[in-house]
């Protein structure tokens, strides 16, 4: 905090301040008067000055600050020697009169304190008005001197251009003379240039001084047209001086750009003619007209015109391109923006895509426009348009051109023509997939494709809009052929006027506000964080419910520990207490200072009158100790409820969340089904097939995540189909088929997986081919035994393809095997089913989403897995009476619905159990996890159904990226591992021999750490032992005796006892005698620890079935040692 | 939620300890050596009958070996997987995934997590038996026994500690052993 002066030292600066406020009004006066008058504005700036100083030593700074700005303003004016302008001055004279305010109020100074002050912001904002208009001025000032020398250039140019016209064919000298005068002009105008601050202007000045001496000292002579070319140019140059400010970009780009065509054509005739092919590929139409032909005036004049015209300032596009071009650095945002507008464009392209493959579905010929086609042409040029201006904000001015193509014939469709053709449908499809691939490469600078398709888009248009002409335009080739051409020759033949781009400001109609708008853009990756994040919440929450559920059972131990308490507290006020009263001399006799007091109630009988001894004393705070410990329970109980439900609550909330994040995430199939479409349109094009794809079901919604990872599999399905599948157009008219084949795509929601079938109608699989090939590569010990199905598989191996030969689009064999790897990693199944003569239909079951789950958690010989919920049909428990043997198959099914199931062990697809067919049937019946295996139902038999709960799919890790059978794994709250299983797959195997029997039984928990149970009644001994225990990574538990230890063992069945003898309740030896006993646990290796070393003791031991005996001390070496060793036979026995 | 140390304690743990391997004349030996060039330092382990010294940087995490959830349809070298502070890691049983079947089987608690960039696989040891820092020319390059055999590129050369030769594993090698990367399509 500032401390103030004395008030009298403030009173003292404001008198000062006061006295000089007439001196600058004076000041200010003789300024209006005089703005030059510099003696006056060094007085002023000498007050000013003043009071900066005054107002710091009084410790105003605020004040003080404020008056460094008027001395600062004043400075510049001193050292740039300038008049004061009208504005500094009016800002002056507002500063004076806050300055007046500000004394007359100096009370306010000492009430606000500092931070209480403005005048130093009140001063800055009256002069950044002021310094602002000063800048303008000054700019101003700028402009109008270069102004002048622009118009002293320019003028120079038309003599220049005179002196050009002397250029003779066939006379070195004079042209040498001619050049080299030239040179002399051009390089005076060039340090005009520099001394108007127009550097860029003048270096390219310098330049064509250049070409001009060396043409001045090469003897060469001319084409007759070259004085013509020279004349040109400097009436070019004349024009670019015709425009307000030659040194802007675009200006000084074409003049450079110009420059360079000049060089090369004013070049020595052999160096000339090498540069010819340079010249047909650098130039420009216009450029050669302007430059090339003498004769060719009108065209220059129009080049002159377009560069001096308004297009030149207004073409904003085309600036900011050029400046791109010019090498400034890309602004970080534009990129960002650019990214932005590739994800919206993504939106965009859906709707456009959508109402292409409807024309592309309804126009098959000429047709008219009926409202449903019109309307969907205005759909889709109300999202070009949108694209365009997006586009256009964006600066990414090739599609925002290539857009504006699009939308004029999409206006003329929609507004005036009545009707449409498909060769019109087809050149929107052509557009858009240009448009469409521009958006991918927001960098992009040129695109001849695009150049091509606007430019056919724009004759197309021309002579469909004219009657007259539509005659010759029908007879023209086919759109698509004529996109094809190269880009030359459709440019050499576009007459009509290019309609320029709407200003990007239009577009900003179409933007929403950012308070206004109802979407928010959010990358995706911070989405998957956020579902990250949310993943690991469910867990950390899991653990939060078991550790609630330990708390639970804390807490009814407690309670029976209260219970005793109260009970032995009861037992001994009841037993002894009585007792006491003659037994135990009271607490005021035993004081010897109250002997007499004691003595004078001898008289009464304990039954008279309580007498209390420290005992008495003992019990009664037990029995308080008691209430304590019993009303603490009611605490925690209470407690515990509301943990309980704020964790349920939890769960419901975080459901809920899941919902929504998984919601979020969701895009339905229309959001990939454009590249479908282009897939077929390609592929059908190139191997010069007629092919159409529709899709049904674009509405059918999955996780983002899954449809980016199944576009390729599809990509590939769809290919293949058209390649393989889709007969010729001959052989399709033999079979009686259409001309142009159908694959349809069929997008089905069930449950939580989506069905994709892609079926084509073409010729099927020929099985025979396969099978030839399957026992030419010896794939199969007896491929005639093999059953379509089974067939069927092999085409889902390596390198397995019928081909015979390789194109670029198929027949490698590299493929099919990658389809269902992929489909695999997304959790999902493929299967094939094919008919002959008819076509192939892929069948794709896929899991919507791969983020948050609900599983069933099922036991299979001792290890729990998960099951994904939407994987089963029905769990159900089938009695021995209901279960179907079959002795053909050997099989065992299940009654379901009206069919029977085979039904096989889990246990055995796991590797964990030998037996294929479910044992214990005969007895006690099956519990059955039914399911869907494409079109089939299977089922297998489990132990038990643990819980069904909600899981987080974790991945294998970074080495097993995929295992069969396995989607993944859940963590539970302590952090254990549970495969979840993907039943499907995992039956697959079997069916398709994967699965030897020779195949190893899998040691699920070979390494789960061993536990041990420690029993001893010290507390340190347990925790030293635990100590050591632990750092072997066993997992142990203390029991305080043997009683303890037996009812610990309830839940926790160890590998190993480390047992005390001498114990309460019960001892080592009792403890040993009772496992003994027990079935379950008389072989439970036992190592006693105890101080006792007599032989009597250790044969004791013995006896009892004790083989490990250590007296304390022992060494820690030896007892690790020793643990190791039992470990070794616990696993040599199999445990 | 398993708690393995932080690997620079444990190293450090290891350290504070007198190692039976890296005798005097060891320690003494080095010496020199570490004043003249720039020392590798290597985690010494025993995998069965294999001695391996595994570079430090190559390392993530060496520990107590948590409970393996093993996974069908993997060959068996591949143990199963653990989970490493939520992260999943895969375990390999080294001996098994070099074929060695004669040599005596890894029954070992402890592990080590191999890293190269984003790849993680730990291997089941039997024993860390210590740390030991080496210059660069106290490597001996192995003679190549079988060329064609699966460690041949993994182990080119060897530390000598005390008396034994401990054969330093390439972890780059090793974890994009076509073998241990295509394990779907290799043997059981």
């Amino acid at each position: 905090m500032v401390k103030f002066a004395k008030p009298e030292l403030l009173e003292f600066f404001f008198l000062e301040v006061t006295s000089y406020i007439p001196a600058i009004r004076q000041g200010l006066d003789l300024l209006a008067l005089d703005r030059a008058a510099s003696t006056t504005i060094e007085e002023l700036h000498r007050l000013f000055h003043n009071i900066k100083g005054a107002a710091s030593q009084v410790q105003l700074s605020d004040l003080s600050k404020g008056a460094k700005v008027v001395e600062t303003a004043l400075d510049v004016l001193l050292a740039a020697k300038r008049p004061i302008s009208a504005p500094l001055l009016t800002a002056l004279h507002e500063t004076v009169d806050l300055l007046i305010l500000s004394s007359n109020d100096k009370n306010h100074f000492l009430a606000a304190g500092e931070e209480g002050q403005d005048f130093c912001e009140q001063v800055e904002a009256i002069f950044s008005t002021c310094q602002g208009d000063e800048a303008v001025g000054r700019e101003q000032h700028e402009n109008n001197r270069r102004q002048e020398y622009v118009h002293d250039v320019r003028s120079i140019f038309p003599l220049l251009q005179e002196l050009a016209g002397c250029l003779d064919g066939g006379d070195t000298a004079l042209n040498g003379a001619v050049y080299g005068k030239l040179a002399h002009a051009v390089s005076l105008l060039s340090a005009t240039l520099v001394a108007a601050s127009m550097q860029r202007q003048g270096r390219l000045m310098q330049d064509f001084q250049l070409v001009l001496e060396e043409l001045s000292f090469t003897a060469i002579t001319h084409q007759p047209e070259m004085s013509g070319l020279m004349q040109d140019f400097l009436r070019f140059l004349e024009a670019s001086f015709s425009h307000e400010d030659p040194e802007n970009n675009t200006t000084i780009h074409r003049v450079q750009q110009q420059l360079e065509r000049c060089k090369v054509l004013l070049a020595p005739p052999e160096q000339m003619q090498e540069d010819l092919f340079f010249l047909d590929e650098a130039l420009d139409v216009d450029a050669l007209s302007a430059f090339a032909d003498p004769a060719g005036d009108d065209s220059s004049v129009d080049f002159l015109d377009e560069l001096v015209g308004t297009n030149f300032i207004e073409d904003q596009a085309v600036e900011e391109l050029d400046d791109e071009l010019l090498d400034e650095p890309v602004d970080e945002d534009q990129l960002l923006l650019q990214a932005i507008f590739c994800e919206e464009c993504d939106e965009h392209f859906i709707v456009i895509n959508q109402s292409l493959n409807h024309l592309e579905g309804r126009v098959k010929e000429p047709s008219v426009l009926t409202q449903k086609l019109r309307a969907s042409v205005g759909e889709m040029r109300r999202a070009v348009h949108t694209l365009k201006g997006a586009a256009s904000m964006t600066r990414m001015n090739l599609l925002a051109g290539g857009a504006h193509a699009l939308e004029d014939l999409l206006d003329w469709l929609h507004d005036e023509a009545e009707e449409i053709l498909p060769e019109e449908v087809q050149l929107i499809a052509t557009g858009i997939d240009v448009i469409e691939t521009l958006s991918q490469s927001p960098e992009a600078t040129d695109s001849p494709r695009l150049d091509s398709v606007v430019a056919v888009l724009r004759k197309y248009l021309h002579s469909r809009s004219k009657p007259a002409d539509t005659e010759a335009a029908s007879t023209d080739q086919p759109v698509w052929a004529i996109v094809e051409k190269p880009a030359a020759t459709e440019q050499s033949v576009f007459v009509d006027e290019p309609r320029q781009p709407e200003p990007a400001g239009s577009a900003v109609a179409d933007v929403a506000l950012p308070g206004d708008a109802t979407v928010l853009r959010v990358r995706m990756e911070d989405l998957n964080e956020l579902v990250s994040i949310e993943g690991e919440l469910v867990v950390a929450r899991g653990a939060m419910e078991k550790m609630v559920e330990v708390f639970y059972q804390t807490l009814d131990e407690l309670e029976n520990v209260k219970e005793n308490l109260r009970r032995k507290s009861q037992e001994l006020e009841l037993g002894f207490e009585v007792q006491s009263l003659y037994g135990f001399n009271s607490l005021t006799a035993e004081n010897g200072n109250d002997a007499p007091i004691a003595d004078g109630l001898a008289d009464f009988d304990p039954i008279e009158l309580d007498r209390y001894s420290q005992l008495h004393l003992i019990i009664r705070s037990l029995n308080e100790i008691s209430v304590d410990v019993n009303s603490i329970h009611a605490s925690l109980t209470s407690l515990a409820g509301d943990i309980g439900g704020q964790v349920g609550k939890q769960q419901l909330t975080m459901r809920l969340m899941q919902d929504k994040l998984m919601r979020i995430r969701m895009t339905p199939l229309s959001s990939i089904s454009r590249v479908l479409f282009r897939t077929v349109r390609d592929t059908a094009a190139k191997l010069g097939k007629k092919a159409t794809l529709r899709i049904r079901g674009e509405d059918v919604v999955m996780d983002r995540f899954v449809w980016a990872g199944i576009t390729d599999p599809l990509m590939h399905i769809l290919r293949n189909g058209v390649d393989h599948g889709i007969e010729s157009a001959e052989v399709r008219a033999a079979a009686g088929k259409p001309e142009t084949g159908t694959i349809i795509l069929q997008a089905e929601q069930r449950s939580r997986n989506v069905v994709l079938r892609i079926a084509d109608d073409g010729g099927g699989i020929d099985m025979s081919l396969v099978r030839d090939k399957i026992s030419r590569d010896g794939l199969a010990e007896k491929p005639e035994t093999l059953d379509e199905k089974e067939l069927l598989e092999y085409l889902f191996h390596p390198s397995f393809t019928t081909r015979q030969q390789i194109t670029t689009l198929s027949g490698r064999g590299v493929g099919l095997d990658v389809v269902r790897q992929n489909i695999s990693n997304l959790h999902g199944s493929i299967q094939i089913h094919n008919t002959p003569g008819q076509g192939v239909e892929f069948e794709i079951h896929i899991p919507f989403t791969l983020s948050v789950n609900r599983a069933a958690l099922v036991s299979v010989a001792g290890r729990e897995f998960a099951v994904p919920l939407q994987d089963i049909l029905q769990v159900k428990h089938f009695s021995a009476a209901e279960l179907v043997y079959k002795d053909d198959t050997a099989g065992l099914f299940l009654p379901f619905g009206d069919a029977l199931v085979e039904v096989s062990n889990l246990g055995y697809h796991l590797q964990l159990e030998k037996k294929l067919v479910p044992t214990g049937s005969t007895s006690e019946g099956i519990l059955a996890i039914l399911f869907m295996q494409g079109e089939e139902q299977c089922a297998v038999a489990v132990e038990a159904i643990v819980e069904q709960r909600e899981i987080v799919v974790k991945n294998l890790g970074s080495h097993l990226t995929h295992v069969r059978g396995i989607s993944g794994v859940t963590l539970t709250g302590s952090g254990g591992i549970i495969p979840i299983l993907n039943l499907r797959e995992l039956v697959a195997i079997r069916m398709t021999g994967g699965l030897a029997d020779s195949t190893p039984l899998r040691q699920m928990e070979s390494t789960a750490p061993p536990k041990v149970l420690i029993v001893d009644d010290s507390i340190s001994v347990r925790h030293s032992v635990a100590r050591l225990v632990e750092s072997q990574g066993w997992q142990q538990l203390q029991a305080v005796d043997g009683r303890d230890a037996l009812a610990k063992m309830d839940s926790f069945l160890p590998d190993v006892i480390i047992l005390d003898i001498e114990m309460p309740r019960m001892n080592g030896y009792e403890f040993k005698s009772s496992l003994n006993n027990q079935q379950l646990y008389k072989d439970i290796p036992v190592v006693m620890i105890t101080s006792r070393a007599s032989e009597k003791h250790q044969k004791k031991a013995r006896e009892l079935g004790i083989t490990h005996y250590l007296t304390k001390p022992y060494k820690e070496d030896a007892f690790v040692r020793l643990l190791e060793n039992i470990r070794s036979g616990l696993q040599v026995r199999g445990r | 939620m398993s708690s393995a140390p932080e690997l620079k304690n444990l190293i450090r743990h290891i350290d504070s300890q007198p190692v039976e391997v890296i005798d005097e004349e060891v320690m003494t030996a080095r010496q020199p050596a570490a004043d003249r060039e720039e020392m590798n330092r290597y985690v010494v382990v025993e995998i069965g009958a294999l001695h391996l010294a595994i570079a430090i940087d190559d390392l993530a995490e060496v520990g107590p070996l948590p409970t393996i959830t093993a996974l069908p349809n993997l060959p068996a070298w591949i143990l199963g997987i653990v989970n490493i502070r939520s992260e999943i890691v895969s375990i390999v049983d080294f001996v098994g995934f070099l074929g060695m079947s004669g040599r005596a089987i890894c029954n070992g608690n402890r592990f080590a997590i191999l890293r190269h960039k984003k790849q993680k696989i730990g291997l089941r040891l039997d024993r860390i038996i210590g740390t030991v820092n080496k210059a660069v020319s106290e490597k001996q390059l192995l003679e190549p026994v079988d060329r064609n055999s699966l460690h041949a590129g993994l182990v080119t050369s060897g530390l000598l500690v005390g008396k034994k030769l401990y054969y330093i594993l390439s972890v780059k090698r090793f974890l994009s052993a076509s073998r241990l990367v295509d394990y779907n399509n290799t043997g059981k």
